[in-house]
């Protein structure tokens, strides 16, 4: 009987408290479309098209073989790390295409790595739930100093180290993102929120921030403020998985890719989503996604073998690389904002200026 | 029997508890959101498109490069007319 009296109880409390929500959630809407008060592509009118655009490819890594999952530049603009389907990591030299450093992991479908901001040290995990932590040196194979710091419960699916090589944010299958100490290979913090797989994680350019955003296969981009672990914003609008987020350059900003064939751009001070960048002949998703350093360019890379490349302010596609003979998984623009490096399931990696 | 019975009824007390707690986040997480100070789309897409007017100079990826061995990527070698 008690049980059953608790019962009712619970039930009234969860019954108020769903009309609690929907009540927020109608106020929200309400808020966010008062402040909706100009379109993005009207609003840029003023602002001169993009001329004489010219990208070519400079130069191809061929060394893996499976499918590139995912790269990261280091802060030498130099240097590019790559990890791979078939196991393995790569360290090229991007200048003159010489591979520098090759890992051969305990399992397959190597899906995160990242360089440390010092470029001495580089992280990657996958199926193994790992992320493991190999430092660079010339005298020595990167395996014999490597160290194990996260573990998830399920894949690892996106890493980035902070401002120091001592800490390490991933993401995960298991659905959270969690921030860890380096040396000791302890949880900080950890991210719970997302209903689904987390895909791809990015920390905020700004140096006040202590932020980064989430994106995840529920469809959502969470940003997350470090210290706290307390999720600060969402947002929605995706009809698919967010494959990718990625913070403007200001930082006020971000852009996520997604398998429903758009990206779009969401402003952290509107609270909401300020442009959409699709076209009706485009219908593969978008894996991957990046700024040129200016921040007017954006460049997506598509599951039609193709980067599309987006004018940010005016919302229209400027250009298409025909980058690879299969999907493009992954892309980033170098530090200093003179190249485009994509990676594809055609084994490849290029290097575009 | 019935210690069958209070085991479900536990099972059942559990999963409204779990319900009532994942309300409760939703509901806290929406008056967090609802708390943020929101800036007006217009002035927010200025910054971006000033942000980008700003910047537009440094990007090699649209301006080029004012000499083309500046270029890192640029192939070596190759023909120079005198």
């Amino acid at each position: 009987m008690a049980a059953e009296a608790l019962r009712v109880e619970n039930q009234e409390m969860i019954d108020s408290l769903g009309r609690e929500a929907e009540e927020l959630k109608k106020k929200l809407e309400e808020e966010k479309a008062k402040l909706n008060d100009v379109d993005m592509c009207v609003a840029s009118s003023r602002i001169d098209e993009i001329s004489q655009f010219n990208m070519k490819t400079r130069r191809a890594l061929k060394g893996h073989q499976g499918k590139v999952l995912c790269m990261d530049w280091c802060s030498d603009k130099k240097h590019i790390v790559s990890s791979s389907q078939d196991g393995k990591m790569l360290v090229w030299d991007a200048f003159t295409t010489n591979k520098e450093h090759a890992v051969t992991m305990p399992t397959t479908w190597v899906m995160a790595c990242s360089y440390g901001p010092s470029g001495s040290v580089v992280a990657c995990g996958g199926l193994d739930n790992k992320c493991t932590i190999y430092p660079l040196s010339m005298d020595e194979d990167p395996v014999t100093r490597k160290k194990a710091v996260a573990t998830h419960t399920s894949y690892l699916s996106c890493c980035s180290f902070t401002c120091s090589d001592q800490q390490i944010l991933t993401g995960s299958g298991d659905s959270t993102c969690a921030l860890w100490d380096v040396e000791s290979g302890q949880l900080i913090q950890s991210f719970h929120g997302h209903a689904g797989d987390v895909t791809s994680i990015d920390l905020s350019t700004s140096e006040t921030g202590n932020l980064f955003v989430s994106g995840g296969c529920d469809k959502v981009a969470m940003v997350w403020d470090m210290r706290t672990g307390e999720c600060v914003q969402v947002f929605d609008g995706h009809d698919s998985d967010i494959n990718s987020v990625k913070f403007y350059p200001s930082g006020d900003a971000f852009v996520t890719g997604s398998d429903d064939a758009t990206c779009r751009l969401f402003d952290l001070r509107a609270d909401r989503e300020v442009n959409c960048y699709r076209k009706e002949s485009i219908i593969f998703g978008c894996n991957a996604v990046d700024f040129s350093i200016s921040g007017r360019l954006l460049f997506g890379g598509y599951n039609d073998y193709t980067v599309n490349i987006w004018d940010v302010l005016k919302g229209n596609r400027i250009s298409i690389l025909y980058a690879h003979e299969n999907r493009v998984s992954c892309l980033g623009v170098s530090p200093d904002g003179t190249a485009l490096c994509t990676g594809s399931w055609d084994y490849m990696l290029k290097i575009w200026a | 029997m019935e210690g069958q019975v209070a085991q479900v009824d536990q099972i059942r007390m559990n999963k409204f508890q779990e319900g009532l707690q994942q309300q409760r986040k939703l509901v806290e997480q929406l008056r967090l959101e609802a708390a943020i100070q929101r800036v007006r789309v217009s002035e927010c897409i200025e910054d971006i498109m000033k942000y980008c007017e700003s910047h537009s100079e440094d990007d090699a990826l649209i301006k080029g490069f004012s000499r083309p061995n500046d270029n890192p990527f640029k192939e070596k070698g190759g023909c120079t007319i005198l």
